[in-house]
């Protein structure tokens, strides 16, 4: 009996530990992606002080386990995407550290995580008119690398706050695979559009209007 | 000892084994249809055991096997297959029957996506080849209806039509209208829900007496895995009508899986 109640208390810890979803993750997680998952999961359980220890630990570029590789830290990144996207996200980083704000936080690794996806999926679409069916594979590694942003960053919110944007948004993506898989570059790119737009106005990021009214 | 030690490990190594896949299909309820449907190019499968028991006079217990494939043909089609074996169908403890029950194929489709106040709409047309153990063949058509209420429920309902040909021995024709109901109440998001589901069947049977089948059955949904699409259900369903074709009580459990 006692074993029975061990069992199932050991079930119960390891199903609901963690309330996360069954979710598809595919390819490379990058280990900037996930500490950025585990800042955003610390700032949503209120531990702010270990929320700005682990962004500290990858502000600046950083060795993971491999020490021959330097991985882009969240510093990094801000001042690639300002200059990609014309943000101004390297100083709303820092005026996070400095200010402490954990909001201020959320939202920079939200928009960073975001504009990382949209650089991915841009890539794609721009290869999207010319690659061969041996290259399918390739482009498809790349579409996933980008919506695991959207499956670490933003579906564990949306699953807990606003499922129905959940299942819009999985659809839209789901939506964006076929057309990759079709090679229909005007439908990947309004889905992309779409995408942005939702999940700018969801999270309340603001992002720059060249980028939700862009033309194709 | 060592065997018991040995088989918790597994246990453990099965639970927490990661996987790369996902799927919200699998929250499917026992009986009900949802509008959602696999994603393109992949299956869903649902083996589920049922015991069902009425008692009537006498007593009669059934064990059933049904197994439900699916086959995501885009963004918002699938295909069916569905068979039902009845294990075995017992009278007062002795085998009376068993075999084949139902054998059908069918393809959804969703042709509305949820919006903040509409549900979203599917279609299902089904062609049953075989049913009643070999003797009857049935067609039917279901309007589906999903859509989530506010964050903690999600609500789906079916409402359908049927028309079953029997031969055994004599012709029979069977018209049936049927609607079923499930609430869900999203205890922890996505990895545990607890649901609520009522179903009902009124048979209009040609020069023979209307037949009422309503059951409720109280289940669970457990995704025990984090990144495994696989769900854990199982259900008790009680006859709330009288008469040999509602069972009293019954359990239902079993898994469905997307691959």
């Amino acid at each position: 009996m006692r074993s029975i109640c061990i069992i199932l208390c050991l079930l119960f810890v390891i199903c609901f530990s963690n309330p996360s979803f069954p979710h598809r993750i595919e390819g490379e997680i990058t280990p900037v992606l996930e500490r950025m998952e585990v800042i955003l999961g610390l700032i949503e359980a209120g531990d702010k002080e270990l929320a700005f220890r682990e962004a500290q630990e990858v502000f600046e570029d950083f060795h993971y386990h491999d020490f021959s590789r330097v991985e882009e830290g969240l510093k990094t990144i801000a001042v690639r995407m300002d200059r990609e996207f014309g943000t101004n996200l390297g100083k709303q980083l820092e005026d996070s550290f400095s200010k402490k704000d954990p909001e201020l936080l959320r939202k920079t690794i939200k928009t960073l995580g975001l504009l990382l996806m949209v650089e991915r999926f841009k890539f794609v679409e721009s290869k999207l008119g010319s690659f061969s069916k041996s290259e399918l594979k390739d482009f498809k590694k790349h579409f996933w690398r980008g919506r695991n942003y959207f499956t670490l960053l933003f579906e564990p919110a949306l699953a807990k706050y606003n499922p129905a944007e959940e299942v819009r948004l999985e659809r839209l993506l789901d939506k964006m695979l076929y057309s990759l898989e079709d090679r229909k570059l005007k439908d990947f790119y309004r889905a992309r559009i779409e995408l942005v737009d939702r999940i700018n106005r969801d999270f309340g990021l603001s992002l720059p209007t060249t980028l939700l009214n862009e033309k194709q | 000892m060592l065997k018991g030690k040995v088989s918790f490990a597994v246990f453990l190594g099965f639970f927490l084994f990661p996987s790369l896949s996902y799927g919200a299909h699998i929250l499917e309820p026992l009986e009900t249809e949802i509008t959602s449907t696999p994603p393109r190019g992949q299956f869903f499968l649902q083996v589920l055991y049922g015991f069902l028991r009425t008692e009537n006079g006498e007593r009669v217990d059934e064990h059933f096997l049904p197994i439900e494939i699916e086959f995501g043909l885009g963004l918002k089609t699938q295909l069916n297959l569905e068979a039902e074996t009845l294990i075995a169908e017992k009278e007062n403890g002795h085998t009376e029957e068993r075999g084949v029950e139902e054998v059908a194929i069918g393809i959804k489709h969703r042709f509305l996506d949820e919006s903040d106040f509409i549900p979203e709409m599917a279609f299902e047309i089904e062609f049953a080849p075989v049913t009643e153990l070999g003797d009857g063949q049935a067609v039917s058509g279901t309007l589906i209806f999903s859509k989530f209420i506010g964050r903690w429920f999600v609500v789906h309902a079916n409402l359908g039509y049927g028309f079953e040909r029997k031969e055994d021995g004599e012709k029979e024709f069977v018209n049936t209208v049927f609607y079923r109901a499930a609430v869900a109440f999203r205890a922890v998001p996505d990895r545990f829900f607890l649901i609520a589901e009522l179903t009902s069947e009124h048979m209009f049977i040609e020069d023979g007496p209307t037949v009422d089948r309503v059951i409720v059955i109280p289940e669970s949904i457990l995704v025990p895995f984090e990144r495994k699409p696989l769900a854990v259900k199982f259900g008790f369903p009680l006859g709330i009508t009288d008469g040999s074709e509602t069972p009293d009580f019954g359990v239902v459990g079993g898994v469905s899986v997307l691959f």
